[in-house]
């Protein structure tokens, strides 16, 4: 086989690629346009959304909503109505609601009882969210309650009380982090999911490139030179992959210099890069041989491309979903490319930690890429 | 009249014996939208749940008074499992080891030194989830802050110079945080991303539709249906109409899909109907518009893939765009597909869904198809005449 022949037909293939404008925003600044949009809507997942609207207008309820404002893990979105509020809650705006009602702070100056009132989806969120208001709550009725029984004035006792309350404390509360894995989220996430997702992708939507070559039927007059047919697809598949890891090393190192993605390890990251991309050759030249039209490889392409994103865990990560699910992802090579890349970009120090899932996606690409190559030899072959 | 419904009539044979109009019309969003039901179906619910560990080395009423009033509590109980472990060690390397989401140390002597006027400290071993630790933490001040109260009621009194400090408001009732019941009808996944993915691929069955004016243009075909006795009007409004028509059907079919297999539901036709009617409207004049400003069919496939993908990132076809920041959340609403989903959100929600519920998305929406409209039809020459 005449590597120099092969080498021309995969660069006469992608030289198209340059001149199409258009095409290179897709593959250039899209994926990387998507993974703002989304790594920014997606930012803080660590935190529990919670709206709050305070009916009463005394100092107490002041107070506790700037308390839970600056409560860690809840994400306060203040509503002006309570009725607003719950429409906030039903459309799931927020996971749960606080109603703080007309006569809280006085309740508390008096000694009365009231209701803070949270407002719940059907999630059982809306339970851990009662455990800090509730503690909120409890440390002002007992700073309102020490006041009281003071006697006297009972703003002053107020104060003596919230002055006092740190060196009373018989119980102190001291909170000692001992992991330090976060779920991560945001960038670290969506780019990874990016990268898989727009590799598959670009690579199905150069499939119709294949399907056009053959209809205007530039592979007969390809072989009317003297190229063999094995160079001829040789040629191709190559074209194919470099375009696939052109389409990688963009997401990865617009990533890297946009947002500041740590990709890990860089070795097993061009392993992985790799790896994934001759799967994605492997799909792209199956497609390619498997469309009777150009619009037909475009109609199929980027939804097939979209539903094994979905179920690899591209649009959202697989621990989310149940079990029956996540094993369903896993029969796509995206799956396997994610929990790859997840590892790296959480740490993981060298190509045997990826082992399992590089071995998984070289099965895949032992598969596609030979059924792929047979395919193509029968069609450039048959007139 | 009868001209303008045969080419549409053609327009819309043609579409439909090319498969890839049935695979992007119709195929294609139902698969999805259902491969997302299957997906999200249990993680929408968002159901918390922790694993807490706890080391009592006090052994006292304290200590028994946390594990069992606390800890024993059956709310707490609902939402987290608790350990008990003999040593703090113990207790630690659950947490490591992410066996447990946090752990809580109570030290040895703490009921003394409530009685003989010390202090302790309780510790909380925070693991990696911050949710589940913050539970936690705040179950441990909770705790504090009931012990701390009467000391705290003695020492104010004491400062205050009251001679006789009452005990503090055992009897009293205080402010209670009561858990209301679950409010409304749930946002299912299928109720909002079957609409979605018919939005997102109404764009590319009407782009079909709307991109055939341009083939037709560079076949030759264009100029000589244009010879014909029929006025070039009658014959770009017949295109139109097929396209609006594969897109209607598509997002309807799609909805009924969703509704019969996944479970989706609106509550009110009528208001369906209208929202359908206005994205579809919007979708027909936006594709138009992109047709007259590009040069080939291939141009004018990329363009409106590129609005389409576009506006449904922002619009929020591909996520709740509910949980969002804020800026994302308005910028959404500035899309006509954003104000339809929140339109088919709302319908999905609300006790009593009508077209009153779905008024302000579908008049907005409508704007966007008039004035979208407008600039198609404006440009419409440059169709012909290229």
């Amino acid at each position: 086989m005449n590597a120099s022949k092969v080498l021309a037909v995969a660069l006469a293939g992608i030289s198209q690629l340059r001149r199409d404008r258009a095409a290179l925003f897709t593959v250039i600044a899209l994926p990387l346009l998507i993974t703002l949009v989304v790594g920014l809507a997606m930012g803080d997942e660590d935190a529990t959304s919670v709206g709050i609207a305070v009916v009463d207008d005394g100092s107490f309820a002041a107070d506790l909503q700037e308390q839970l404002r600056s409560t860690d893990g809840l994400d306060l979105r203040d509503y002006a109505t309570e009725e607003s509020l719950r429409r906030g809650v039903r459309r799931g705006e927020v996971s749960a609601g606080v109603i703080v009602p007309a006569g809280y702070s006085e309740a508390l100056r008096e000694g009365g009882a009231v209701d803070v009132v949270v407002v719940s989806g059907p999630n059982p969120t809306a339970l851990a969210v009662r455990t800090p208001v509730a503690a909120a709550v409890d440390a002002q009725a007992m700073h309102a309650g020490a006041a009281r029984a003071a006697g006297g004035d009972f703003d002053d006792g107020l104060i003596l009380a919230r002055r006092l309350a740190a060196g009373a404390a018989i119980v102190a509360v001291e909170r000692q982090p001992v992991s330090d894995g976060e779920l991560r989220l945001g960038f670290s996430y969506t780019a990874p999911s990016n990268l898989v997702l727009f590799v598959f992708l670009s690579s199905l939507a150069a499939a119709g490139v294949l399907v056009e070559t053959r209809r205007l039927g530039v592979t007969r007059r390809a072989l009317a030179s003297p190229t063999r047919p094995s160079e001829l697809i040789a040629g191709f598949a190559l074209g194919r992959f470099l375009f696939a890891l052109f389409q990688g090393l963009v997401v990865v190192v617009g990533a890297a210099l946009v947002f500041g993605v740590d990709w890990g390890d860089p070795v097993a990251a061009a392993m992985l890069l790799v790896a994934f991309a001759v799967v994605a050759t492997g799909a792209a030249t199956i497609l390619g041989t498997m469309a009777r039209t150009a619009d037909q490889a475009g109609a199929i392409g980027p939804p097939l491309g979209i539903a094994l994103g979905m179920l690899g865990g591209c649009m959202w990560p697989l621990e989310i979903v149940g079990d029956t699910m996540q094993t369903v992802g896993h029969l796509t090579p995206h799956a396997w490319a994610m929990d790859g890349w997840i590892e790296l970009v959480g740490g993981a120090a060298g190509p045997a930690d990826i082992a399992p899932e590089l071995a998984a996606l070289l099965a895949f690409a032992a598969v596609l890429l030979p059924i792929g190559a047979w395919r193509l030899r029968r069609v450039v072959t048959t007139p | 009249m009868r001209l303008l419904l045969a080419v549409a009539a053609k327009d819309l044979r043609q579409r439909i014996r090319d498969r890839s109009a049935i695979i992007v019309a119709f195929v294609a969003p139902v698969v999805l939208a259902t491969i997302i039901s299957l997906a999200l179906g249990d993680a929408f619910t968002g159901s918390f749940h922790a694993t807490y560990a706890v080391a009592d080395l006090d052994g006292g009423p304290l200590g028994r008074a946390f594990v069992e009033d606390v800890l024993g509590d059956s709310r707490v109980r609902e939402i987290a499992d608790i350990r008990s472990v003999a040593s703090a060690e113990e207790a630690r390397s659950l947490v490591e080891d992410e066996r447990v989401d946090a752990a809580f140390v109570l030290p040895a002597g703490l009921s003394r030194a409530v009685v003989s006027g010390g202090s302790g400290t309780v510790r909380v071993l925070a693991g990696g989830e911050p949710v589940a630790a913050d539970v936690a933490e705040s179950l441990a001040a909770a705790f504090a802050v009931r012990v701390n109260e009467a000391r705290l009621v003695a020492a104010v009194a004491r400062v205050a110079g009251v001679a006789e400090p009452p005990s503090p408001d055992g009897g009293t009732p205080a402010p209670s945080v009561v858990v209301g019941a679950p409010e409304g009808e749930e946002l299912d996944p299928a109720s909002y991303f079957g609409p979605a993915m018919a939005l997102f691929f109404l764009f590319f069955a009407v782009g079909l539709g709307v991109r055939t004016v341009l083939a037709e243009r560079a076949q030759r075909t264009l100029p000589r249906l244009l010879a014909a006795p029929v006025s070039a009007a009658v014959v770009l409004a017949g295109k139109a109409l097929a396209a609006f028509s594969l897109g209607l059907v598509s997002v309807l079919v799609v909805l009924a899909v969703s509704s019969a297999v996944l479970g989706a539901g609106w509550g009110s036709v009528p208001a369906v109907l209208a929202l359908v009617g206005a994205m579809t409207l919007v979708a027909t004049a936006l594709v138009w518009v992109i047709a007259t400003f590009a040069r080939t069919e291939e141009q004018a496939g990329l363009y409106a893939s590129l609005a389409a993908i576009g506006l449904s990132l922002l619009g929020g076809n591909f996520f709740p765009i509910g949980q969002a920041p804020e800026l994302l959340r308005r910028i959404a609403l500035l899309t006509p597909n954003g104000q339809a989903l929140r339109g088919f959100a709302d319908l999905a929600v609300e006790a009593d869904p009508g077209l009153g519920s779905v008024a302000q998305p579908v008049l907005v929406i409508a704007g966007f198809a008039v004035a979208l409209g407008a600039v198609a039809v404006g440009r419409s020459r440059t169709l012909v005449l290229r």
